[in-house]
């Protein structure tokens, strides 16, 4: 409200346009972005994916669902199956784990808090390359954790735990935490103290407080973290590729072989547009879930 | 074992070749049939090594023998090369008047029409091509192309490891290297179909029917249990190498070389149901106002003392029989070999490219 009312009046009168004001204006260069630099490579994409492949070639303009009817193979659904199964739970257990550590974080001194944030962004600077072929040494057989493992007694001899759909994991773990905590940090520590608080006060202890009155309160912010989270996974191919055996090939690094290996850019074109698809109405199913649910 | 006195590396051989003037003097053997246009030739190669080792080693050599002047130019590698290429032809302009190719951009620029059949009277040096591999063909089955250089996927292991070198394929499939092996990710690039014909399959005419080709693919498929990286960069599988991590795998032999010289305790093994044996074309491009210049090109780096030159720097299999080059035995072992080797089934990876890719993928998945 206080934001409408600081609107300046003539500057509305003087555009031709009736709502064009200096809020709207803003937009501009944003929805331009969008426009050229998210909605037009879409579309491309989307025409290429009607495109003819041309054996042994490229490709030529033209309509044919050939290459939809390509993806109805079992290796490709598989690894659709996969790929959102991997980025299901990937999400779920990732959020799962920001949600209390932000909690706690945020009800930490300050002096403490910086810190902490401040690493979380250092994992940000990390590429994904850089994050694969430290978890390759990790938990390689050479080098890796497992030598610690033997040093302790645990096992007899080091062991190789990657390629594994367990390497694959944990880093993506790693690599989606800190959005994940990035985005629930700001509602968390803006969220009102006196609610778990007054829970307290009528017998709850703090694991009972947090679960019932907190995550509660907080539904909004968790679904857009999993959706995030999830969007965010769905578009990582190094990990499963480097860390994972072809079994565990998401969509994402199939999609990168058709794209650069075989020049196969309308079949390429085409699983990704039923990507986005997936992607599109599951954001949208969340999100209208969660809108029931708060109604 | 053959390599622990492995006398130097591509950097020395640099150097070495440059201080002895062994490069200097092949131009004085060499008479052009065709003398300098006013434009340069524009010779594209893959950018970073091949085309640094070329502009500073070969084009000057080829200058000086010949009056013609050459631009460098550096291309990606695989099908992004002929995609630049085809849309720049096809828009009226002609970036590279001669190009680098592997087999299967090969054929792609081939089908795109945008390579030129060659004149072979004017190329009298291909009479040193192997009958075998040494020709491209258009469509029309015409030659097209002429190799200048073969490279050949090997098998190497670690001397740790495998304290005595292994001798065959089946190496890879032994149950004992379990979770150890290393292969590339893309069947075109590691051949392993075609080795898989000729070890367990007798050679490569069971490729010839799908059938077949999905029997061999079935072998193909049991590498899930010892191949635990299918890599898609080199440096990948360097890596595992280094680390001990993956002791046994399918490498370039050239890159095993350097890998070699670096000083990585590797044995490179030319196993013995043969080594892959792939060819480097040169191409001239459709069009070309440069088409004399082009095919004396073609012809200066098939002359048997160029190809020593290309041997002894780029560490690429010499096309031109071995008696013909000056190269020493060791030199020799270090860029070929004398036993028999593999030509891959090519039409696995154009006519019938993406069964193939899907196939595969579906075995070692």
């Amino acid at each position: 409200m206080t934001v409408q009312s600081t609107s300046v009046p003539t500057a509305a009168k003087s555009s031709s346009f009736g709502r064009l004001d200096s809020k709207n204006l803003i937009l501009i260069p944003p929805g331009i972005m969008l426009l050229v630099f998210f909605l037009c490579p879409f579309l491309i994409m989307g025409a290429v994916s009607f495109y003819y492949r041309v054996p042994d070639g490229f490709y030529e303009p033209d309509f044919v669902l050939s290459n939809y009817a390509a993806f109805f193979d079992p290796v490709f659904l598989t690894a659709l199956v996969r790929s959102l199964t991997l980025c299901a739970v990937i999400s779920v257990v990732c959020v799962s784990l920001a949600m209390p550590f932000t909690y706690l974080v945020s009800r930490m001194r300050r002096v403490v808090q910086i810190p902490i944030v401040i690493l979380l962004l250092c994992i940000l600077t990390l590429s994904e390359v850089i994050l694969g072929f430290s978890w390759t040494i990790l938990l390689s057989r050479t080098a890796g954790v497992s030598n610690i493992l033997v040093w302790l007694g645990v096992l007899d001899r080091p062991v190789s735990l990657y390629p594994s759909s367990f390497a694959i994991m944990i880093a993506m773990l790693h690599f989606c935490f800190p959005f994940a905590v990035l985005t629930i940090y700001p509602p968390i520590s803006r969220f009102d103290r006196s609610l778990p608080e007054a829970a307290a006060t009528m017998g709850a202890g703090p694991v009972r407080a947090f679960f019932t009155v907190v995550v509660p309160a907080l539904r909004g912010t968790i679904i857009s973290a999993l959706v995030l989270v999830f969007v965010f996974a769905l578009g990582a191919y190094l990990f499963p590729q480097m860390l994972g055996r072809p079994a565990d090939w998401t969509l994402s690094v199939l999609i990168t072989d058709q794209a650069i290996y075989k020049s196969n850019i309308p079949f390429a074109a085409a699983m990704s547009v039923f990507l986005c698809l997936i992607c599109f109405s599951l954001i949208l199913g969340v999100g209208k879930l969660s809108k029931k649910s708060e109604g | 074992m053959r390599n622990r006195k492995l006398g130097f590396n591509r950097r020395q051989f640099l150097k070495t070749s440059a201080a002895t003037g062994v490069l200097a003097g092949t131009s004085g053997l060499y008479a052009p049939a065709v003398h300098a246009a006013t434009e340069p030739l524009k010779i594209g190669s893959w950018g970073g090594f091949f085309e640094e080792v070329l502009s500073e080693k070969l084009y000057p050599e080829f200058t000086a023998a010949t009056g013609i002047e050459v631009d460098s130019i550096g291309t990606p590698n695989g099908d992004a090369q002929v995609v630049q290429l085809a849309q720049a032809i096809r828009a009226g302009n002609i970036p590279l008047d001669v190009s680098a190719l592997i087999p299967i951009p090969m054929v792609r620029a081939t089908n795109a029409g945008i390579i030129e059949e060659l004149d072979m009277s004017r190329i009298p040096n291909a009479k040193y091509l192997p009958e075998v591999q040494g020709l491209s063909q258009s469509t029309d089955g015409n030659p097209n192309g002429v190799a200048w250089f073969f490279y050949f996927n090997i098998l190497v292991t670690l001397r740790d490891d495998f304290p005595q070198a292994p001798n065959s394929w089946t190496e890879l499939w032994n149950p004992s290297n379990s979770g150890l092996a290393g292969v590339m990710a893309q069947p075109e690039i590691s051949n392993i179909i075609d080795i898989t014909a000729a070890t367990y399959f007798g050679g490569p005419d069971i490729l010839k029917t799908k059938e077949g080709t999905l029997e061999v693919l079935q072998k193909v498929g049991e590498l899930k249990e010892t191949v635990s990286l299918w890599y898609r960069d080199e440096a990948q599988f360097q890596n595992g190498l280094e680390t001990g991590e993956l002791p046994i795998g399918i490498y370039y032999n050239d890159v095993a070389t350097v890998a070699q010289a670096e000083g990585i305790e590797i044995d490179r093994v030319f196993p013995k149901e043969g080594a892959v044996k792939n060819p480097a074309y040169w191409g001239i491009s459709k069009g070309t106002a440069l088409r004399d210049q082009a095919h004396e090109f073609l012809n200066f780096t098939l002359d048997p003392s160029v190809q020593a030159l290309l041997a002894r720097n780029l560490g690429g299999g010499p096309v031109v029989p071995r008696e013909t080059t000056d190269l020493t035995d060791e030199e020799w072992g270090q860029v070929s070999t004398d036993a028999s080797t593999i030509a891959p089934a090519y039409h696995l990876y154009t006519d019938w490219g993406d069964w193939t890719a899907t196939e595969f993928s579906r075995v070692i998945s």
